[in-house]
């Protein structure tokens, strides 16, 4: 009878975790019997192809495919439907439940860590299919729209790898939990969780890499001062950041598909929800000087040596050093035009100390092709008042005598350029 | 023996004579009415010409069906785009799907004797086609915009190509022409089509005279449907849920139709 019972209550154990399960239920609403078909497309009244068919097959095996239309597309009830209902806001919750704690999914935390980041402007709600073309116009902050899609989960480049790792898994997993419902709740949130870490680096960089690395939107990009609330003119570090990170060993390293390079977030937000990225100056920011030793500490690689007192040079090498780029000679001119004195403290003694070496020079070169033009040679044999400046007034205000009436520019340059041939030919005579 | 040369050569002639489309015959004969007129000029005034985006900066959330194909297919998506359904927020997109594989004239052209048959507009020819319905149709295998169901009267299309000699004239004459020539143009060649006939704001024919279980406008089994697919179309949830429209700005909840 023991046995029975025993028997009973393991029977009844399995059969409630597999009823309470939550199963992948994508679409309650019956949304795909019309987005489910294909070429359902027309030209918006702003010329913009329209697509209202969703891909299903990319749709169910996306980051958002277990969640039901209405969870974002809230106050859709009525066909056709009216813009204002489909309104996303992405700091809402859903009914997908958090595996680990069993409460509502929701993006708000991330939300509010992007909204008080240097990105904090960009939209978080009021996302529509048509408002695209409006967003782009007015804001070139990004939203989250714009850096981010409803992605597959494993994405069609880690495929393979992710079976190689995987391969084990119903194996191993499933010795304990066994079954699909556990593979469905829980295993493709905690694997892409898992693998994405490993092998997504590129795929991050590739989002910031999108807006960062388009040049002409960057030199258009203008920052507030922190301490004035002017806007300003952003630096040229951040206008190449991209290219100039392409030129360091972490991103050498990732471009060749090593994965010990930093990424763009692994510097510039380490920690939290590695959305709260702030400008270098602010104090909370990761890569302000006073935190880049833990933030490049973070890595086994630079783990003790960042510490060390000994290498504190190691924390002002330049990550966006504009000096390897090969950048143009009319963007160089213009920097020297508009000179910041807040980098030029920061350089080097080499850098300043050949900036001012280089002032004098100029000074004197331009003295000596003044001097070569308008001298007057003559003055120097014949213990005469050998200035150049000045030497006339003095003559005129301080000795009282008459000065030699003055010769036009002009003349003394045509004087300093007349042919010797001509002057030897008015000795002879 | 001279009569038999004689109806050997007239068999030559009409084996080879191609017959004028008959759009292009009515086109031909029509002369418009000032109503007819005044209506196009008002329509051309409304008309509004969109230069079609085709990227975003921001791109879309979801992973989208398919590509558009640009290039018009037919002597109508000349002027009409390739995706022709524009207004009507209730059906533009149904109806832009269905261009994919029908041609214009099956919906717009109305004729009680023809039959309809899948026609390569590319090729000009006839070939088999194939239907796609059913609730696991898959949008990711995308068709292609050819062949088409197309109307034929006694084997002849009733419908021009874009590259008809008649189609070429109307474009450079349309090209030429001042504001009022454009109006008695554009009356012309809308003529023979159901709006012009009938005024009615359903320019088209309605869903229901394919996508019903009585007598369908289209010979399915003849197009190469299967029973299943043929009773998926008689009995589509879609068109049945757009038949409770009573008019053009009702909107309707979902779940209460599709209970």
């Amino acid at each position: 009878m023991k046995r029975f019972y025993f028997f009973f209550f393991v029977f009844l154990l399995i059969f409630s975790a597999s009823v309470f399960a939550d199963k992948r239920q994508p679409d309650p609403d019956g949304c795909f019997s019309c987005h489910g078909l294909p070429d359902l497309k027309y030209i918006d009244k702003q010329g913009q192809i329209r697509s209202a068919s969703i891909l299903k097959s990319d749709y169910y095996g996306s980051l958002h495919g277990s969640v039901p239309c209405k969870d974002c597309h809230r106050k859709i009830t009525d066909y056709p439907h009216e813009e204002k209902d489909g309104l996303v806001d992405c700091g809402e919750s859903c009914h997908v439940k958090e595996p680990s704690n069993g409460k509502a999914f929701t993006h708000k935390d991330i939300v509010k860590e992007f909204e008080k980041s240097a990105h904090g402007k960009g939209l978080s709600k009021d996302f529509a299919a048509r408002n695209r073309i409006q967003e782009d116009k007015d804001s070139a902050l990004p939203s989250c729209r714009r850096c981010h899609d409803n992605a597959p989960y494993i994405a069609a480049e880690n495929m393979e790898a992710f079976k190689k790792e995987f391969s084990h898994n119903d194996a191993e997993c499933g010795t304990c939990h066994e079954g699909d419902a556990w593979r469905n709740q829980f295993s493709g949130h905690i694997l892409r969780r898992y693998i994405g870490n490993h092998l997504n680096k590129n795929v991050s960089n590739k989002i910031c890499i999108d807006c960062h690395g388009n040049l002409e939107k960057m030199a258009k990009v203008e920052q507030e001062d922190s301490q004035t609330h002017e806007k300003k003119v952003v630096s040229l570090e951040f206008i190449h950041s991209t290219q100039s990170y392409d030129k360091t060993l972490h991103g050498r390293l990732l471009k060749d598909g090593n994965l010990h390079g930093a990424s763009c977030v692994e510097c510039h937000a380490p920690t939290g929800l590695h959305h709260g990225i702030k400008r270098d100056e602010d104090i909370e920011s990761s890569v302000n000087s006073a935190h880049l030793k833990e933030t490049c500490g973070q890595s086994n690689c630079h783990k003790d040596y960042s510490k060390n007192v000994a290498n504190k040079g190691f924390l002002t090498t330049e990550m966006h050093n504009v000096a390897t780029l090969g950048l143009a000679v009319e963007t160089k001119i213009e920097n020297v035009l508009k000179p910041d004195f807040e980098t030029f403290k920061n350089l080097s003694i080499w850098y300043k100390l050949a900036a001012v070496l280089g002032l004098f020079s100029t000074v004197f070169l331009i003295g000596n092709i003044a001097w070569s033009l308008f001298a007057d040679d003559s003055k120097l044999n014949k213990n005469n008042n050998n200035s150049i400046l000045g030497a006339e007034k003095f003559q005129r205000i301080i000795i009282g005598s008459k000065p030699k009436k003055k010769e036009s520019l002009w003349a003394k340059i045509k004087k300093r350029f007349e042919k010797p041939v001509v002057k030897n030919e008015e000795e002879k005579l | 023996m001279r009569t038999f040369i004689l109806i050997f050569l007239l068999f030559i002639k009409s084996a080879f004579a191609t017959e004028i489309p008959l759009h292009q015959q009515q086109i031909e004969n029509t002369t418009p009415n000032q109503t007819k007129i005044d209506l196009s000029a008002k329509k051309l005034r409304e008309h509004k010409d969109v230069e079609i985006n085709k990227k975003l900066v921001i791109p879309p959330f979801h992973k989208q069906a398919g590509e558009l194909e640009t290039a018009p297919q037919s002597f109508c998506q000349t002027c009409h785009m390739p995706l022709p359904h524009q207004k009507a927020l209730r059906t533009r997109t149904f109806n832009n799907m269905h261009v994919k594989f029908i041609a214009c004239e099956t919906c717009h052209f109305e004729n009680e004797k023809l039959i309809y048959r899948w026609f390569d507009m590319e090729k000009t020819q006839f070939v088999l086609g194939k239907l796609r319905i059913g609730k696991n149709l898959d949008n990711e295998n995308m068709r292609s915009v050819n062949p088409k169901i197309a109307p034929f009267l006694n084997n002849e299309r009733i419908f021009l190509l874009k590259n008809d000699e008649f189609a070429k004239q109307i474009a450079a004459n349309w090209k030429s022409a001042n504001e009022s020539e454009k109006s008695i143009l554009h009356a012309k060649i809308h003529a023979p089509l159901n709006w012009q006939k009938t005024e009615n704001t359903h320019q088209g024919t309605p869903c229901q005279d394919c996508h019903n279980d009585k007598k369908s406008k289209l010979d399915l089994q003849k197009l190469g449907a299967t029973s299943e697919q043929i009773q998926a179309i008689q009995t589509h949830i879609i068109p049945r849920f757009l038949e409770h429209y009573k008019n053009d700005d009702q909107r309707i909840t979902i779940r209460e139709m599709l209970r």
